[in-house]
């Protein structure tokens, strides 16, 4: 297991049908730092975003991921397809057929990263607590018998769950809000809800994605003293996509950089905001101007 | 705006003469023709009261309606339909009276109600418990079923078949119907689960119809069309039958003359208690992980994937037991038939069980019980309008849609009280 580096993309590729989305992106994420995707539109951000947490099974390259005191290739619980030598070894194709049918992105999950989404995802029709409780699922008793019989067990562990959930409604300050249905709720407090319920599920790397769009500048700069709140005090490392870059540049330890899914620069935000091929990218350079370092 | 107090006779008058033109139309030939052998009699006076009735109750609708009170009634139904209502923390239902006094009146139906009376109950507490199974899978996993009655005819072959060729009665095999109809589901299901919507549906579908197919068709051991019988059930091994060829009989037992309701009384008694048992298990579940899961599922998949709930056993679990649940309905139609054959389970009773779940209200417990008694009782009460069954649901079912889209009963969330955030 790699302590540094909680995340490595190695050679990552996608490709859907003939368009290449992802070209050889290479990168790694630094356990305990807040870490930013940036790039223009289309350049592929969400695309990655959505390889590292399972949702497209990568073309090629390699996705590890240190958490939980193991190691979890994220490609490999998706299911990969048999291979010859699957055959000859009936471990290998156990393996590899669990994976086939009980594999996929949840398992990213439970490995200990989570996510939240561009078009925010809540369970409307259940309320705050529900949408906090259901994100607890793999921490709860599930035992049908427990539960039917109300068992002391069952109920001390429902009691801890809703612990956590107040705990957590505290932290994105919606407390006032914990008994109303999450589709009723604000865009604000949406976006926020949703972070809540990535942090319950206990990860270790979480995966925002645009969690500032459509928040006016005192929302943005409550969300940006939450993100340190997570690290800090949770030992989270965060990883997010933004376009707002007063705050990328604000909270980020480490600035990813992509553009036509490849990646074009990486380093710390300094280096980033003076970086020309940077620049070039999102200004866009003169036709047969060529952008040295 | 400015209330018009006063009532406006005029307009009620004109509502009044088009409702009673529209029961004259309606009622006339229904009712003012009585067939008489080979001729009829017309019979004006039946006819008069009921335009009549029709006529004065609109004209006293249409002047309520335009009272203050009745202005502020029709303004607070139209505006039920927001939806979801989250109650208070430790909100306790004011009618929970409600409870004993059914589990009381229910308890006495046996011994107050005719056999006939008694066996429609029956039939109606059949379809609660096939319309609780269903609810499971389309209510609260929102996977739309249409096979649903394959799981039925599961459950009442099972005992059936059972009986014949295993000598299995009616208590083995209620808890193996239960189990053998959840097996049927985990292997309908595992494979088709990766479906959603319109995809599912056909699937389901098409499983509902192989079933009924494979009963027909596999003469040799279902013996098709003819059927099978069922036993009945038993009392401690007492038999309900007038005479055993072994052992005694329930009516010598206890020294009392034999009467054939007896065993629809036992058969009530025990399909009374298990509906209870299984309306306690399903308020138990959509408490728990499970049933949250479940709802998550209907609301989100993909944002239930990405909090690492394995989506396929979460719908997985949700077929299993909702088809255990219409796999002990199918042992009760066994039993209380007698008699089963492949003609009891066709697409339309799949087609009247959703019709229950969409009726009494996506999830709610309380609107698919009520929805069950009104889609089952009110045919039988109604047997002289039996032709017109499928109209009526037809109807039903789109005022049904205009007015209370989200079922009769509306679904009330869990509230919780607020306490110390800790995290561990």
């Amino acid at each position: 297991m790699n302590q540094e580096n909680i995340l490595a993309v190695e050679n990552l590729v996608m490709h859907f049908g003939g368009i290449k989305a992802l070209n050889d992106v290479t990168f790694d994420i630094k356990r305990g730092s807040v870490s930013a995707l940036i790039g223009p539109n289309g350049a592929g951000k969400t695309t990655v975003f959505n390889c590292l947490t399972g949702f497209y099974k990568a073309t090629g390259g390699k996705i590890l991921l240190s958490a939980g005191g193991k190691e979890t290739s994220i490609i490999k619980v998706l299911g990969e397809p048999f291979q010859a030598t699957d055959f000859i070894s009936p471990f290998a194709f156990f393996a590899r057929l669990k994976y086939k049918m009980f594999g996929g992105s949840h398992l990213v999950n439970r490995a200990g990263l989570s996510r939240t989404f561009q078009n925010i995802r809540l369970f409307k029709e259940m309320s705050v607590v529900e949408n906090l409780l259901v994100a607890q699922h793999m921490r709860v008793n599930r035992s049908l018998i427990a539960g039917i019989l109300n068992t002391k067990a069952y109920r001390k562990a429902e009691e801890e769950a809703l612990e956590r959930v107040f705990y957590w409604l505290g932290v994105v300050d919606l407390v006032d809000s914990a008994n109303r249905l999450a589709g009723e709720l604000s865009y604000g407090q949406q976006r926020r809800l949703e972070i809540a319920r990535a942090m319950c599920t206990n990860p270790e790397i979480v995966c925002l994605d645009e969690p500032a769009a459509g928040l006016n500048p005192s929302e943005t700069e409550a969300l940006t003293k939450m993100i340190r709140v997570l690290r800090d005090e949770h030992n989270t490392t965060v990883l997010l996509i933004e376009h707002d870059m007063g705050m990328v540049m604000d909270i980020s330890d480490y600035i990813v950089v992509l553009d036509h899914g490849e990646v074009i620069a990486k380093g710390g935000p300094d280096d980033i905001k003076s970086n020309p091929k940077v620049i070039a990218a999102y200004l866009g350079a003169e036709e047969g101007e060529e952008v040295t370092l | 705006m400015s209330q018009a107090v006063g009532i406006n006779f005029k307009k009620s008058s004109i509502d009044a003469l088009i409702a009673g033109f529209m029961a004259l139309v309606l009622f006339g030939p229904i009712v003012g023709v009585v067939l008489d052998g080979y001729g009829f009699n017309t019979e004006f006076v039946r006819v008069a009261w009921m335009v009549a009735a029709v006529a004065v109750g609109r004209f006293i609708m249409s002047s309520f309606f335009q009272t203050e009170k009745g202005i502020a009634m029709a303004f607070r139904y139209a505006n039920n339909d927001e939806g979801v209502e989250v109650l208070k923390p430790g909100h306790k239902s004011k009618m929970v009276w409600i409870i004993p006094l059914v589990i009381a009146i229910g308890l006495l139906v046996p011994f107050i109600a005719s056999k006939y009376v008694l066996t429609v109950v029956i039939l109606g507490l059949i379809y609660v418990l096939l319309g609780l199974g269903l609810n499971i899978v389309v209510g609260l996993a929102g996977l739309l079923d249409l096979g649903f009655v394959g799981f039925y005819a599961i459950g009442a072959y099972g005992l059936a078949l059972g009986y014949e060729n295993l000598g299995l009665g009616f208590w083995s095999m209620l808890p193996i119907a239960a189990l053998m109809a959840a097996v049927a589901g985990a292997i309908l299901g595992f494979p088709v689960l990766r479906m959603h919507g319109d995809y599912l549906a056909i699937v389901t579908l098409g499983f509902g119809e192989i079933i009924r197919l494979i009963l027909t068709n596999w003469a040799s051991f279902t013996h098709g069309p003819n059927g099978v019988s069922a036993p009945l059930p038993t009392f401690f091994g007492l038999e309900f039958k007038r005479r055993s060829s072994d052992g005694q009989t329930f009516h010598e037992f206890f020294n009392i003359p034999y009467d054939s309701a007896y065993k629809y009384m036992f058969i009530y008694i025990v399909l009374f208690a298990v509906v209870w048992a299984v309306l306690f298990i399903k308020h138990r579940l959509v408490k728990m992980p499970i049933g949250r899961a479940w709802e998550a599922l209907r609301e989100d998949e993909i944002a239930c994937r990405s909090l690492g709930l394995n989506h396929v056993l979460v719908k997985l679990s949700a077929f299993m037991l909702g088809a255990s649940t219409g796999g002990l309905a199918g042992v009760f139609f066994a039993t209380y038939q007698g008699f089963v054959n492949p003609s009891s389970f066709t697409f339309f009773e799949s087609a009247l069980i959703l019709a229950i779940v969409v009726l009494g209200g996506m999830g709610s417990t309380l609107g698919v019980v009520i929805a069950a008694f009104c889609l089952t009782v009110l045919p039988e009460v109604l047997r002289e309008f039996a032709e017109y069954r499928v109209l009526m649901f037809g109807i039903l079912m789109v005022v049904m849609m205009i007015w209370k889209p989200r079922g009769i009963v509306r679904v009330t969330r869990t509230g919780f009280a607020a306490r110390k955030g800790v995290v561990k």
